[in-house]
């Protein structure tokens, strides 16, 4: 954490290999995100590119409050919606009304790793951010609603209070 | 609870099951080398004495005229001042008066334009709003001090020599022997007796 805040203040004057320790550590990570998001391989290596990008750039008004982690992935967060938003990706919408009726009612009933992406395509994009960072990242409710910008009850309310029941099971 | 619980571990099993592709260290470093294009400009470290003058010779120059009007009007008045309660009384009545010529000079000169200027010679904001502070508080110093100098030989008290004494020692280490004699004599012979001599109190000090 110290490190952390070290290496942030470094990037803040400039140091490159701060950075390249910076991204290095988080490449990854923010890659997995997209990838539950996407599936796709390249989009989600774009998506990466473009939020290292905006990371440095507004790097100067990160206060060392809070989680850095939890920083990066609202740049992350805010940055999706932005893709949906302007790629005019809604066939998952679409997908969703068609096919109701063949999702998964539990998850137990899941078994394996392409049924969970199957699973996952098939819900709400903000229902999928919730689940991907509270099971996959470890993030609490609270960090997630701050994330999302939502109230912490509010996103209890809309996706259950584990996050994990689906509203139209 | 348990079945919460169970249903949880579950669902991080089943993530950790999920094999998300690795990239390559290349396609790391080229998304480095892309954001280090934004990186933020390295602030030039700027000595604060060396903004302190800039901002003396930007401030106005109605303030240093009305610090010496101040200044010279309380001298006088000390000087002049019959008794001792007098010239404490002038002393206390003139010590805010520093202070407020200093506030009005800054809420006359407060423009939007200083941080603009701050972001454009690459100092920050704060550092110039710093050095100004400096400013004041140095000239609100040396006024007080002064006044205070001037007050202190008025009164009659016993240790009315202790300060002379201090203020040679300070002098000496300033402006060395023969400066600070000099400054000494033209201090003490207006009309103000010493009752320590200051090569005695040279001797003193050796």
């Amino acid at each position: 954490m110290v490190d952390e805040i070290k290496l942030i203040d470094r990037i803040k004057h400039g140091d490159r290999r701060a950075l390249d320790t910076l991204i290095k550590a988080y490449y990854q990570n923010i890659f997995a995100y997209f990838y539950y998001h996407t599936q796709n391989r390249e989009i989600s290596m774009d998506l990466t590119q473009e939020v290292f990008v905006k990371m440095v750039a507004s790097i100067e008004t990160y206060e060392n409050r809070g989680k850095f982690r939890s920083w990066l992935f609202t740049i992350a967060a805010n940055h999706l919606r932005n893709h949906w938003k302007y790629e005019s990706r809604h066939e998952e919408y679409e997908f969703e009304e068609e096919s109701e009726k063949d999702i998964t009612s539990s998850w137990e009933s899941i078994t394996d790793s392409t049924e969970l992406l199957n699973a996952l395509s098939m819900i709400p994009t903000d229902q999928r951010d919730c689940i991907v960072l509270k099971y996959y990242y470890g993030f609490t409710s609270r960090e997630i609603a701050e994330m999302l910008k939502v109230k912490e009850p509010q996103l209890k309310r809309e996706y259950g209070t584990d996050l994990t029941s689906f509203p139209y099971c | 609870m348990g079945k919460s619980s169970n249903e949880d571990k579950h669902i991080e099993q089943l993530f950790k099951s999920v094999n998300i592709p690795q990239i390559p260290e290349q396609q790391i470093e080229s998304v480095v080398q892309m954001a280090a294009d934004y990186l933020p400009v390295e602030r030039k470290r700027i000595n604060l004495w060396d903004i302190a003058i800039l901002q003396l010779t930007t401030t106005s120059i109605v303030f240093w005229a009305a610090c010496a009007a101040f200044m010279a009007i309380t001298i006088l008045s000390i000087g002049s001042a019959k008794s001792s309660l007098s010239a404490v009384g002038i002393f206390v009545a003139g010590a805010p008066v520093p202070l407020l010529l200093s506030l009005l000079e800054v809420m006359t000169t407060r423009n939007t334009g200083r941080s603009r200027a701050g972001k454009s010679l690459q100092i920050q904001c704060k550092s110039t709003l710093r050095s100004k502070d400096h400013d004041r508080y140095s000239v609100e110093r040396s006024i007080i001090s002064l006044s205070h100098y001037f007050c202190i030989a008025k009164l009659d008290h016993p240790f009315k020599d202790v300060p002379y004494r201090f203020h040679y020692d300070v002098l000496h280490r300033f402006f060395g022997s023969t400066g600070c004699n000099k400054i000494w004599s033209v201090l003490t012979s207006n009309g103000h007796t010493c009752r320590v001599d200051y090569r005695s109190c040279h001797a003193l000090r050796e």
